[in-house]
């Protein structure tokens, strides 16, 4: 089944602009979050299925892995680019742990619009995940606007007004 | 049920005292106890059993029964660590051509502590082109050692579970899976600067792995879910930048005669039994498409003097992995920090 596609902040790249505040994420960690990680991502490491072993390692129960919560980030702000958008950097520190029943909380901010050294248009977000409000991981992402040529792309505010619907 | 963490250090048996000539196949089975004696070898001694193992355990004992191949190897490990600590204070090996002869003077006693008991045990190694195919067992007194086992409550299945029956998503094969050999620090320095052998992928990302890891995150970009729009956008399906990673993730089981490549990172020899995550810092040189096989090869770059962490004292670890596609491509370069420290100093 082919889930509704949510509403995306930008349609077009002219809208982008520093200090933007992208909506938030938020997903319901269930047992079921936590158990279909590793089948789908073949992350096996056993703290994030036997609870014993993540209770060993300090953890109050088995626990979200890397992968997971690096897709989540990736949400934060592919969820609300212009469809084509490429990420090309994805800078990650782990604060936190995520849990079943955690109830996570994602949001990205613009920190920075240029033209990139390959002449793409470049963006910048910094991205926070939150678990009850305490923070878990704390992010960087910087996505492009590829052309189709692989050449150089101007930024659109530098052209004339595309038409952009943004806000 | 008792936790079973507590028993793996224990039954472990002490250093062996080895007697007797060297003939090759005596070393192969001295090299295989070695092996066996340590949790972070266990594999090793894994890759020395042979697909047509064959173990038998006599009968009156709790873990008495057939272990057949690695995979029975392992769970008569696990059988009879859960259910007896041995305590090994001599062993005497003797070749006889095809079988050597292990002769075990030693103490068992239950992993929950109670009455031990000093006896023997001579089992016969059937070894054969450095391999191990199988192990007669013969107890002094059976009948003595299950007395005392008697009052054993396994860690892994509790009383009376038969020992064909180990849980093998247990802890302890958890452990087995993910083991970092341990080591110095200053043996760990010489690992600085070391690149692995390239790793590739056991298999192309597929689209039912992209659909699955997207679900499990509720993830609804049309590159993941609509092939039109993906092939006009980005030439197929796309595969989220998350799941590099598992492009190159080993699989928890290979048929034997599979080769192997280990992680660079778990070789390293570091005190501390246990490997997290702290950061990554990745750069994607283009997308990944579905149906791509990747390939990483991985360096170490730095590892720290020992630090104060939240989860006890332990090293830090740089490693780069650059991954590559199939034709030798640049895909993604990926820096990572990982801690190396102990888990519960109860272990």
């Amino acid at each position: 089944m082919t889930p509704v596609t949510p509403p995306r902040r930008y349609v077009s790249w002219s809208g982008i602009k520093p200090a933007d505040v992208l909506p938030a994420l938020t997903l319901e960690v269930t047992p079921l979050t936590v158990a279909l990680v590793p089948v789908a991502s073949w992350d096996l490491f056993p703290g994030h299925h036997v609870p014993s072993f993540a209770q060993r390692q300090g953890q109050r129960d088995v626990y979200l892995n890397t992968i997971a919560l690096q897709g989540l980030t990736d949400r934060c702000v592919m969820d609300h680019v212009p469809l084509g958008a490429v990420l090309t950097r994805r800078k990650f520190a782990m604060k936190g742990s995520v849990h079943p029943g955690d109830v996570l909380r994602g949001e990205a901010v613009v920190t920075a619009v240029r033209v990139g050294e390959s002449g793409c248009a470049e963006v910048d977000f910094a991205v926070t995940l939150s678990a009850q409000s305490v923070l878990v991981i704390d992010a960087e992402i910087t996505v492009i606007r590829p052309s189709s040529a692989h050449g150089t792309e101007r930024l659109p505010e530098m052209d004339d007004n595309d038409g952009s619907t943004d806000e | 049920m008792p936790d079973a963490t507590r028993h793996i250090r224990r039954t472990i048996p002490r250093k062996r005292e080895f007697v007797g000539s060297e003939p090759e196949n005596v070393r192969v089975l001295r090299r295989f106890l070695d092996f066996m004696g340590q949790r972070e070898t266990v594999r090793d001694a894994l890759a020395m059993v042979a697909p047509d193992f064959v173990a038998h355990e006599p009968e009156g004992l709790p873990y008495s029964g057939e272990y057949r191949g690695p995979d029975g190897f392992l769970n008569l490990m696990k059988a009879v660590s859960s259910w007896a600590v041995l305590d090994v204070k001599k062993v005497t090996l003797r070749d006889a051509d095809d079988v050597v002869l292990a002769h075990f003077e030693l103490t068992v006693r239950p992993p929950n502590g109670g009455e031990s008991l000093d006896t023997q045990i001579v089992e016969l190694y059937q070894v054969r082109d450095g391999m191990i195919h199988g192990i007669s067992i013969f107890y002094y007194d059976t009948a003595a050692v299950a007395k005392v086992l008697a009052k054993a409550e396994s860690c892994v299945g509790g009383p009376g579970t038969p020992a064909a029956e180990v849980d093998m998503s247990s802890y302890e094969s958890a452990l087995e899976y993910i083991s970092p050999v341990t080591g110095t620090y200053e043996e760990a320095r010489q690992f600085v600067g070391r690149r692995g052998d390239w790793v590739q992928g056991p298999a192309p990302i597929s689209e039912q792995m992209v659909r699955m890891f997207c679900a499990s995150i509720r993830d609804a970009h049309p590159g993941y879910w609509d092939r039109s729009i993906a092939e006009e956008v980005w030439g197929g399906s796309v595969v989220p930048p998350a799941l590099l990673q598992s492009a190159t993730l080993p699989l928890p089981w290979y048929p034997p005669e599979t080769s192997r490549t280990p992680w660079l990172q778990f070789e390293v020899p570091l005190p501390g039994d246990s490997l997290i995550v702290v950061s990554t810092e990745a750069v994607f040189h283009r997308p990944v498409l579905v149906d791509e096989i990747l390939s990483h090869q991985e360096e170490i770059v730095d590892i720290s003097e020992e630090r104060a962490t939240r989860l006890g004292p332990g090293h830090f670890m740089t490693t780069v992995l650059r991954y590559v596609d199939s034709r030798g491509r640049d895909v993604a370069t990926v820096t990572s920090v990982l801690l190396r420290f102990q888990k519960g100093s109860d272990l």
